[in-house]
């Protein structure tokens, strides 16, 4: 094993012995919990609009959210609520060795979210921090909302056959804790916050990296609420490149089919 | 800059191919609606063979799709919940209304038509069950000719109705460039029309009373249904702005598509060649229907199924296996299956009465 590798993997050791023992972040004030702005947990924080920066130049595509929001919201094998992409990008002559970037993807909780009025049941809606979310006991299934997510970001979970897809883990953020991807990236690439509020951490970052914030396909009219840093334009609108060889899996993940 | 994908996921499609069915028996039920009653109101004498045939397709057609549709949602039990709530952004919402009134107005109409066919009331005490059945179904023996035209015009409302939001719905989702164009409702229409034609000549076969008459005013309308989808197709590849840039693109990259457009392609020439011929052996004109409601069903496959495959944010296509069981083969299977059982239980009811009349 070479030396980096040995090195990233005893920093892997240590960040996830060190996650276990960090004291849990609490996103807002525990007296939040008795004022009379707070509404029930499916409605969500009044006043407040969640949002998620994702800085790019801090990823390095470990994966380590993919896993822990897996283990937090248990989706079926082979279905994610966030992924990291993986990217290499190289210049036209040849003459540079290509670079990687790693593209975190989740839903983006749109300000204008397309998913939400087509829904023919009114199970998917945004709650008052803007989190949109699916009420799975409400949902029948049609699969309209993920046809109608401009960015593949919802899926129908085999398990519950109901849409599904990234909450910024509200449960969590509700009980006072960071999402699990947040909570558990090593880059701490990835920053959840208020942006209603001028001093919260994500505003902050976003009023920093003002003409470097990016967000994914702005012409979709969406308006995301999950905005990237040092991300290339090439990536602002869909990839126009060349696809990976893709593996098709069964329920109990035995490959069946290749292709591009 | 050249972008390689490295490392994304394979997303798999979330409407499953009883979509297709869906849309493809809703197309043969209100389609056959159109026929019937164009037929009722532009012919002085109306052709009872293709009514009672119209009738016979809309029945069992309507009866099967919202069965499909059904299987088609994760949640069928759920299907109560479409009810429970306003939703008028959604197409689907109003779907869910406009889906009973026309399984109500066009059975019917289907009743009407074929009710001069099922036996008359008899003491007969040695009428098999079948007649008995059709006896019942009959509901009496007063005149009921007199509704036909009225709940005709209804039935054929009804049936745009169901063209529109069918064609809506999917036309509606802007995040899939290749649905979300203006020339997919008429496309999906005038496929539907063409399909019913076909079976209504294949029909016109397999029941027991052949018309030559019949089968030559069908010959008229396949051939006015396939040049208005060719041209709406052809409208589609040269004015469209977005689907079939998008189209284009995939046909430049991927195998699968390079295949479908293929297919097209030949199936729309042997048709354009064999509906050019001015008199049609009959052997022929069976062979021309099969391959119109092939097209019909596969066009439905490529929009709704292979569609899906499209990625939205990645390069090249998304993997695709027809899976074996229901929510693959045996869906679709299924579905055809429930559809002639159904023919086979019509035609069983009105054969006892094979040469009736309207009396208008
Ligand atoms: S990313 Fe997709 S699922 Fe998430 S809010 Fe936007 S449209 Fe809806
Ligand atoms: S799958 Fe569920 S949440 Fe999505 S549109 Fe249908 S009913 Fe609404």
């Amino acid at each position: 094993m070479d030396k980096s590798k040995r090195q990233f993997l005893g920093k892997m050791a240590s960040v996830s012995v060190g996650a276990a023992l960090i004291p849990v972040v609490q996103v807002y004030a525990q007296d939040d919990k008795r004022s009379p702005q707070m509404h029930s947990a499916s409605e969500g924080q009044v006043g407040k609009r969640y949002g998620m920066v994702i800085d790019l130049r801090r990823c390095v595509g470990c994966q380590a959210c993919t896993v822990a929001c897996t283990i937090e919201n248990q989706p079926p094998l082979g279905q994610f609520r966030t992924t990291v992409q993986q990217y290499e990008v190289s210049q036209q002559e040849d003459t540079t060795p290509p670079a990687f970037l790693m593209l975190p993807r989740l839903c983006n909780h749109c300000e204008k979210p397309p998913c939400i009025p087509v829904c023919p049941t009114g199970a998917t809606f945004q709650r008052k921090d803007g989190i949109v979310v699916v009420n799975n006991e409400w949902c029948v299934g049609c699969g309209y909302c993920v046809q109608a997510c401009p960015y593949d970001a919802r899926f129908i979970n085999h398990d519950t056959n109901t849409a599904d897809k990234c909450t910024f883990c509200a449960h969590r953020l509700d009980a006072g804790l960071l999402p699990a991807c947040v909570e558990t990236c090593v880059g701490e690439a990835r920053v959840i916050g208020d942006l209603n509020d001028p001093n919260s951490q994500i505003s902050q970052l976003l009023a920093t990296n003002k003409t470097d914030i990016k967000v994914l396909k702005p012409t979709a009219n969406t308006a995301p609420r999950v905005f990237y840093i040092g991300m290339s334009s090439a990536f602002e609108h869909r990839i126009s490149g060349q696809a990976p060889v893709r593996t098709l899996l069964t329920d109990t993940g035995e490959e069946i089919h290749h292709g591009h | 800059m050249v972008i390689k994908e490295i490392f994304t996921p394979d997303i798999a499609i979330t409407w499953l191919p009883w979509a297709v069915q869906y849309f493809f028996m809703m197309g043969l039920a209100y389609a056959s609606v159109w026929v019937a009653t164009i037929h009722l109101f532009s012919q002085p004498k109306p052709d009872d063979r293709l009514l009672k045939l119209c009738a016979c397709l809309m029945l069992t057609a309507g009866i099967v799709a919202p069965i499909a549709l059904l299987a088609d949602l994760h949640q069928p039990l759920r299907a109560w919940h479409f009810y429970a709530q306003v939703r008028p952004d959604s197409w689907m919402w109003y779907g869910a209304f406009l889906l009973p009134v026309f399984s109500g107005t066009s059975a019917v109409f289907a009743w009407l038509l074929l009710r001069q066919y099922l036996p008359k009331h008899t003491t007969n005490q040695d009428s098999d069950w079948v007649n008995k059945i059709g006896q019942l179904l009959r509901f009496g023996d007063w005149d009921s000719d007199k509704f036909i035209k009225p709940i005709a015009i209804i039935t054929a409302l009804s049936a745009c109705s169901i063209a529109l939001y069918t064609g809506m719905e999917t036309m509606a989702i802007k995040a899939r460039p290749l649905w979300h164009t203006y020339w997919l409702p008429p496309l999906m229409a005038m496929s539907a029309l063409l399909a019913a034609c076909g079976t209504l000549v294949v029909l016109n076969r397999l029941l027991t009373g052949y018309q030559q008459r019949t089968q030559d005013s069908l010959l008229l309308w396949v051939r006015a249904s396939f040049g208005l989808f060719a041209l709406c197709l052809i409208g589609w590849a040269l004015f469209d702005k977005g689907s079939a840039p998008e189209a284009a693109l995939l046909l430049e990259t991927s195998p699968s598509w390079q295949l479908a457009a293929i297919w097209v392609l030949v199936t729309l020439a042997v048709l354009a060649l064999m509906l050019a011929i001015r008199h049609l052996p009959n052997v022929a004109m069976l062979i021309v229907s099969l391959t119109a409601i092939h097209l019909a069903w596969g066009f439905r496959w490529i929009v709704l199924i292979q569609a899906q495959t499209d990625p939205k944010y990645g390069a090249g296509t998304y993997l695709y296996q027809l899976p074996w069981g229901p929510e693959g083969l045996l869906g679709i299977a299924g579905t055809f299956g429930l559809w002639l059982t159904l023919m086979a239980l019509v035609s069983e009811l009105i054969r006892h009465t094979p040469a009736a009349k309207l009396a208008r």
